[in-house]
């Protein structure tokens, strides 16, 4: 075994393993079993930067078993370019994730289950990105869906919890049927599961089947992004689900329906045939980022309008990707990486002053700002980064999102795109006014708070400002993925 | 001495001095604040002035920030440089008038990063850089009314503000990208240098979005909004950073994509006629407030609309010498507004009397030359009388400005009285102004050696005086506020005369006075031209009607629509139409559930019928087969 297959089984296996001592050792373990967690989290983080002198010089980590060899299934995982963003950025929002659930999680006999069924997540996140076949792809696809859906039934909030779930499952598994329907189709074609046999595959079939199979993967990759109107899942479940479950949602998680639209219509199928969806793809996106912020304007509760946020922000990405230009999918999967990072900050400085006021309602919250200096400085910079002030990173991303508008025939769209972006800077600063300025009602109590909650916002925040200023690493990780979309032509 | 060195004074000394402050801003006494803050300006303003020396030089810094925009630089161009130094000074000069009033030290430290963005933005050789720049000044600016008014008006003044301004930066943003796209590099001189072979639409595109950008930055009608809670705040903040700042950034933004003006004839026109009705409509409202500092906002948004209007004429330079001219004249108007609503003295109201009548003065000599200029170029003749009779309302508002503050009655309310030092600055001021004035003709050389900009003939002041003298628009609107103002002053005589029903002596002179009351009475000519006057002040009146109700209620409306829009749709869509769809959906499969489940398991007959229908099915499809 190489050390880049040792590191990816790593990435893999880590999580699980911990997984499985924290079901083991669950009586045992007690208030131990979150930082066991933090420690199962960090590794597959560590082997994320491990395996990233193999991919600079030109390696591709993989690993293949055979597992039904009469109908040519394999279980096999790689780390691309392609893959490697999305990846990374899985592992620290779960590593956050976690560290913060140790200040939000109250301590039961249930905790050890709270904390595996995390991992389980992270894993079902991590090996989406890694599989190599369809049948791993998939299989990571819905783990991720059911591991979710139960942290949401369990530990969710108020009594909805599990018309809540429902829906959340339902709406998922629907755009997984679409995927898997694809998948079945490209199997049964190609005669054999692995990305590389599809791309070969993908370039022969007839072009009206072709379209199909885009319409079908981007409408099931869209659910997962939760683009307007297949978002109406991710509201409830952003509120009802427990906040490090909700970081992890919508940081990582909607992360996982671009990284399906890159890795199959994009990667797979000629790009002729991708190009005929673009416009499509556009203007669902400008909808998207007008209706999400729109929504989150017209929200009372702080955990939904974050959550509507989130629509409207996936908008953008969809837009970048439907631009189908250099500059529109580099500022996509950017945006991607980013969003994560601010959502994070944002849905931890909500869970911050809920935890400090017991409150959600934006209209029974005010005047926080000199009770809580320190998370109003985050959010500050939160909800700049979301409004896409310079030079804060998600400026970065919108920047390219943007010019790969302006890179289309469409510039009437481009410009469309920006002057959306006016109602994201609305509902971000409304947002910041109302928890943090103004009169503090009277007998709204500011409790003390856990530092496991402050310190990984402030990481957040840091790394906020950090990647809007120093972009450049990032740029060129991601810019290497342009050689396998499109038919690399966009390089 | 070394650029580097001159670079780092101009832009990181005052950046690093905000930092300092914004960390230290619980533990720093004020007066320190703003004597730190003063050495800072002042040792910029230095760095800038023993800068010019060294315009054309190249400039060594070169930073690659977002990989795919290319390497970002500043450039000593000289109209950068020299914009960058009239404004650094304005800002100290301000600081210098005022004394420390207790305003948070956070304030000193937005206005010094505000500094040092706005001298990057000035030498920015790159779209990138100077968008960021803007975009640093443009949050600097919202953040003053949250840091010196806190609370909810604070709060709600900075949202406001903020989105305004990106509105302009929206139009900046679509700018830029567009010149990207067409010319591969943002690079300013290249990529303007490509704009001007781009297709119709992308220019028009790109044009639209760079005059939003101006548009929206100097506070030009309807934009200006965002200057209005400047009122509530500090000295420096008020006129530095609102009055002086972004209004010179848009300024100078305008005059670098002067030369995609004058590429389609139709933009060129588009311009000329925005610009001139600009200027027209600002100074219309400018002359019907009676609040000198209210009137200023809109002086200010004619020189926009003046700007434009030169603009369009691709001379670029005179928008820059415009920069340069009305950055000392407008610190001077805003200096001696505030100081006439602090005046204590006889002596000193007519001083500042004499300064607001000498900035008006100045304005419009500005305004004629300008006229002088543009007669020369291919201008839409109506355009012109329009700036003409713009230019000559500026010569109005100083006339009654002057007359307002000489007398005693008019004089606002003393509020605070101003540091002697605002006075002192003040009076040094107007009296460099008055003697730049008179010896602009002399001194334009000089600048024009310096900088090496490309200037048109000045002419003698002389000439400038016979053209004005000569000018039928001009004299038009001189003479009919001069006639207004006659007749103003005999009415309110007679009425005196009449009210007051005077015997004996003075009998002779009423009838004398009616006389003449009845002669004019009969007058047409003169009732006609108190009709006009009248129709003149009531159109601006019903602008500024327009202005504080209409528009400010009708954006208010908006955003409220806009509000009640989202959640009646929320309510619509996400409550009820795709989740009230969805819900039917789940309940029309439930209901065709259960009935087949009922058909399926429940009573015997319900099971026998469903087998016997199935049967017949299956027969019929046989008997048909065979």
């Amino acid at each position: 075994m190489t050390v880049e297959e040792f590191w990816l089984l790593v990435v893999l296996g880590a999580p699980l393993v911990t997984a499985l001592l924290l079901l083991f050792l669950r009586g045992r373990l007690g208030h131990l079993s979150g930082w066991v967690a933090c420690l199962g989290a960090s590794l597959p983080l560590i082997g994320a930067f491990a395996l990233l002198p193999a991919l600079r010089r030109g390696i591709v980590p993989a690993l293949h078993f055979a597992w039904i060899p009469a109908a040519h299934i394999e279980l096999g995982l790689h780390l691309d370019w392609l893959a490697f963003p999305f990846m990374l950025t899985e592992a620290a929002v779960t590593l956050l994730a976690i560290l913060y659930a140790q200040g939000y999680h109250r301590v039961d006999s249930r905790t050890p289950y709270f904390y595996a069924l995390l991992l389980i997540f992270s894993m079902g996140m991590a090996g989406t990105t890694l599989a190599d076949t369809l049948f791993l792809f998939y299989t990571f696809w819905e783990l991720m869906l059911v591991a979710s859906c139960i942290l949401i039934l369990i530990w969710g909030d108020g009594e909805q919890r599990g018309t809540v779930a429902l829906k959340y499952f339902i709406f998922t598994h629907v755009g997984s049927l679409l995927v898997l329907v694809s998948f079945i189709l490209l199997f049964q074609t190609a005669g054999s599961d692995r990305f590389s046999a599809l791309e070969q595959v993908g370039r022969g079939l007839s072009p009206d089947l072709v379209r199909t199979l885009i319409a079908f993967f981007l409408v099931g990759f869209c659910v997962k992004m939760a683009i307007f109107p297949l978002h109406l899942w991710l509201p409830d479940a952003h509120t009802v689900a427990p906040m490090p479950v909700t970081i992890m949602l919508a940081a990582a998680m909607l992360s996982m329906g671009t990284y399906g639209i890159l890795r199959f219509p994009m990667t797979i199928f000629p790009p002729e045939q991708v190009a005929y969806f673009s416009v499509p793809m556009m203007v669902v996106g400008i909808v998207s980022e007008i209706y999400g912020a729109l929504m989150a304007l017209a929200e009372d509760d702080v955990k939904r309008i974050i959550a509507y946020s989130s629509v409207s922000q996936m908008g953008y990405v969809l837009f970048g990707l439907g631009t189908m230009t250099h500059n529109g999918l580099i500022g996509a999967t950017l945006h991607v990486v980013y969003h994560a990072i601010v959502k994070a900050l944002l849905f931890m400085v909500i869970g911050l002053v809920i935890r400090a006021t017991g409150k959600r309602s934006i209209s029974a919250l005010g005047g926080l700002g000199e009770a809580m200096p320190l998370t109003a400085v985050c959010a500050g910079i939160g909800v700049l980064a979301i409004a896409g002030a310079p030079p804060l990173c998600i400026f970065d991303s919108e920047w390219m999102i943007f010019a790969g508008g302006f890179d289309t025939e469409h510039m009437a769209l481009a410009v469309l795109a920006v002057l959306g972006s006016l109602l994201t800077v609305a509902y971000a600063l409304w947002f910041m006014a109302r928890i943090f300025f103004g009169p503090r009602p009277e007998g709204l109590p500011v409790n003390r708070l856990p530092w496991a909650m402050v310190v990984p916002t402030v990481l957040l925040t840091v790394l906020a400002l950090v990647e809007g200023l120093f972009p450049a690493p990032l740029f060129a990780w991601v810019s290497e993925e342009l050689t396998l979309i499109l038919g690399g032509g966009l390089r | 001495m070394d650029i580097e060195l001159l670079l780092g004074g101009l832009i990181i000394l005052p950046f690093l001095m905000g930092c300092v402050l914004l960390v230290g801003n619980r533990w720093l006494h004020a007066p320190l604040v703003h004597s730190l803050t003063s050495v800072a300006v002042g040792c910029a303003g230095l760095s800038a002035l023993v800068l010019l020396p060294h315009v054309g030089q190249e400039v060594p810094w070169v930073l690659t920030w977002l990989p795919e925009a290319g390497p970002m630089s500043l450039s000593l161009g000289a109209t950068g440089l020299y914009a960058a130094c009239v404004t650094t000074w304005a800002a100290f000069l301000v600081l210098t008038a005022v004394r420390d009033e207790g305003v948070p030290p956070l304030s000193r430290a937005i206005l010094l990063v505000a500094l040092a963005a706005a001298n990057v933005a000035f030498l920015a050789d790159h779209f990138l850089g100077r968008y960021v720049a803007l975009e640093i000044v443009g949050l600097c600016i919202a953040l003053a009314p949250l840091v010196e008014l806190r609370g909810t008006e604070g709060a709600r003044l900075t949202r406001i503000i903020y989105l305004i301004l990106r509105i302009g930066d929206a139009g900046f943003l679509s700018g830029i990208l567009l010149l990207w796209h067409v010319g591969g590099t943002l690079a300013i001189s290249p990529a303007l240098d490509a704009g001007k072979s781009m297709e119709m639409s992308a220019l028009f595109w790109t044009v639209a979005g760079f005059l939003l950008a101006v548009w929206v930055k100097v506070g030009a009608w309807p934009f200006h909004l965002w200057l209005y809670p400047a009122r509530k705040l500090s000295l420096p903040s008020r006129i530095w950073l609102y009055g002086l700042l972004m209004p010179n950034l848009g300024l100078y933004l305008l005059y670098r994509v002067t030369p995609l003006l004058t590429v389609s004839v139709l933009l060129r026109e588009g311009a000329f006629w925005l610009g001139a009705a600009c200027t027209g409509t600002a100074m219309l409202l400018a002359v019907s407030r009676r609040e000198i500092k209210a009137s200023l906002l809109y002086l200010n948004a004619a020189q926009g609309g003046l700007a434009l209007f030169v603009a369009a004429s691709g001379e670029g330079y005179v928008v820059w010498l415009g920069l340069l001219l009305m950055t000392p004249l407008r610190l001077l108007l805003f200096l001696a507004s505030d100081l006439a609503t602090g005046a204590l003295t006889a002596l000193r109201r007519r001083l500042v009397a004499a300064l607001l009548g000498l900035g008006g003065l100045l304005l419009t000599a500005w305004g004629i030359l300008v006229v002088w200029w543009m007669q020369a170029m291919d201008v839409p003749l109506v355009a012109l009388w329009i700036v003409e009779i713009a230019v000559a309302l500026m010569g109005i508002w100083g006339v009654r400005t002057l007359v307002q503050f000489l007398s005693e009655a008019s004089v606002p309310a003393m509020t605070v009285e101003p540091a002697r030092a605002h006075g002192l600055v003040s009076y040094v001021l107007g009296a460099v102004l008055l003697v730049g004035g008179l010896g602009f003709r002399p001194l334009m050389p000089y600048l024009v050696a310096a900088s090496g900009a490309h200037l048109p003939d000045i002419p003698s002041l002389l000439t400038l005086v016979v053209h004005a003298l000569s000018s039928p628009t001009f004299s038009l609107v001189s003479i009919s506020a001069a006639v207004i103002y006659g007749l103003s002053w005999r009415w309110r005589f007679l009425q005196m005369v009449n009210g007051e029903g005077l015997y004996g002596p003075e009998n002779s002179l009423v009838a004398v006075a009616r006389a003449v009351y009845r002669a004019i009475e009969s007058n047409l000519l003169d009732r006609g031209l108190v009709g006009f006057a009248r129709s003149i002040m009531t159109s601006a009146r019903s602008f500024s009607y327009i202005e504080s109700n209409i528009l400010e209620r009708g954006l208010l409306g908006i955003v409220r629509s806009i509000m009640a829009s989202a959640r009646s749709l929320s309510r619509i869509v996400e409550e009820g139409g795709l989740e009230g769809m969805l819900r039917i959906a789940i309940r029309g499969v439930e209901t065709v559930s259960g009935i087949l489940q009922r058909w399926h398991t429940g009573r015997l007959r319900y099971n026998l019928v469903w087998v016997v229908a199935f049967l017949v099915l299956a027969l019929l499809f046989l008997l048909r087969g065979w």
